[in-house]
């Protein structure tokens, strides 16, 4: 009985962890494929600082030199905050390299898994630690 | 006004913003919105497996209704509300999203199918109240059900995906 007792509790408290990640936001490969890469430098046009996740739109040229607007694709406030992101942290104007992945849909803008790199150097990251680290 | 353009109105009020912007506020909501749904259906999941003829099939059905009900309605108040929030904060969004239009399709069905036991199927209850399994029309509501909430929840949890 007691024996049971434990198994049940360890797989429910082994669901609940499970489940940490699905409610913190979707999966990377819903929308984006990680086998097509891009690595492009523009201006921070506006930031959409949002929940589930924030968007920083960002102006650059395309391979015909058309001036188009990505919309990058950043962690939860909650976690970017937490990381000493703010919503005015970057600027409009800020020239910014970035390197993530495209959509799957074609004319989608939308950039996944996407490193913004500032122009102090900083890396602002979809939830990972490398902040301070640049 | 046009009902996205009441959208576009609801999630720009500042309450809308403030949720959608928030740092702590919207995951508090989201996961709240969560536990109420586990509450409120997962209450309901028992009575239909008791109108099934699958669970509890020695106590009398009026009597498992008894039990469940409090955290069906409480878990449902919650679940609306944090819900309404949710929406309040991304309703263009909702608006074009078709999972969320499937989602509210499904709660709506699953209403009909809970308002047609309670005002028709049940009036006949003295008859079949402790039977293991129930008549067919009672087995009906309880699998009706069952598929609907699921609907309700995976389309729930496609919105996110569509976002």
């Amino acid at each position: 009985m007691k024996r049971n007792t434990l198994i049940l509790l360890s797989l429910i408290v082994g669901l609940i962890l499970a489940a940490v990640p699905v409610l913190a936001h979707h999966s990377i490969s819903a929308e984006f494929d990680t086998t097509k890469p891009i690595k492009f430098a523009g201006k921070v046009k506006s930031v959409d600082w949002m929940n589930p996740h924030i968007y920083v739109n960002i102006e650059a040229k395309d391979e015909a030199g058309k001036t188009i607007v990505y919309q990058v694709e950043g962690g939860p406030p909650n976690s970017l905050f937490r990381q000493g992101w703010r919503k005015d942290t970057l600027k409009p104007g800020d020239a910014v390299e970035v390197s993530g992945v495209r959509a799957k849909k074609a004319d989608s803008m939308r950039i996944g898994t996407a490193q913004i790199k500032m122009p102090d150097g900083r890396i602002f990251a979809r939830g990972s630690a490398t902040a301070a680290a640049q | 006004m046009s009902l996205l353009e009441f959208c576009e109105w609801l999630e720009n009020t500042q309450i809308g913003t403030g949720i959608r912007e928030s740092v702590w506020v919207f995951p508090i909501i989201e996961g709240t919105h969560v536990l109420a749904l586990a509450i409120s259906v997962g209450a309901i999941l028992w009575f239909d497996l008791r109108t099934l003829g699958i669970n509890m099939r020695g106590q009398a059905i009026s009597e498992v209704y008894r039990q469940v009900k409090p955290l069906m309605i409480v878990g449902f108040v919650i679940m609306l509300a944090t819900g309404l929030l949710l929406f309040w904060a991304h309703a263009v969004q909702c608006y074009n999203n078709v999972f969320f239009r499937f989602k509210l399709a499904a709660m709506f069905m699953a209403g009909v199918n809970a308002a047609y036991y309670h005002f028709k199927t049940e009036r006949t209850i003295d008859d079949w109240d402790k039977f293991p399994v129930p008549p067919a029309s009672v087995r009906m509501a309880g699998l009706l059900s069952l598929i609907f909430w699921a609907g309700v929840i995976a389309s729930g949890r496609l919105m996110a995906y569509t976002f």
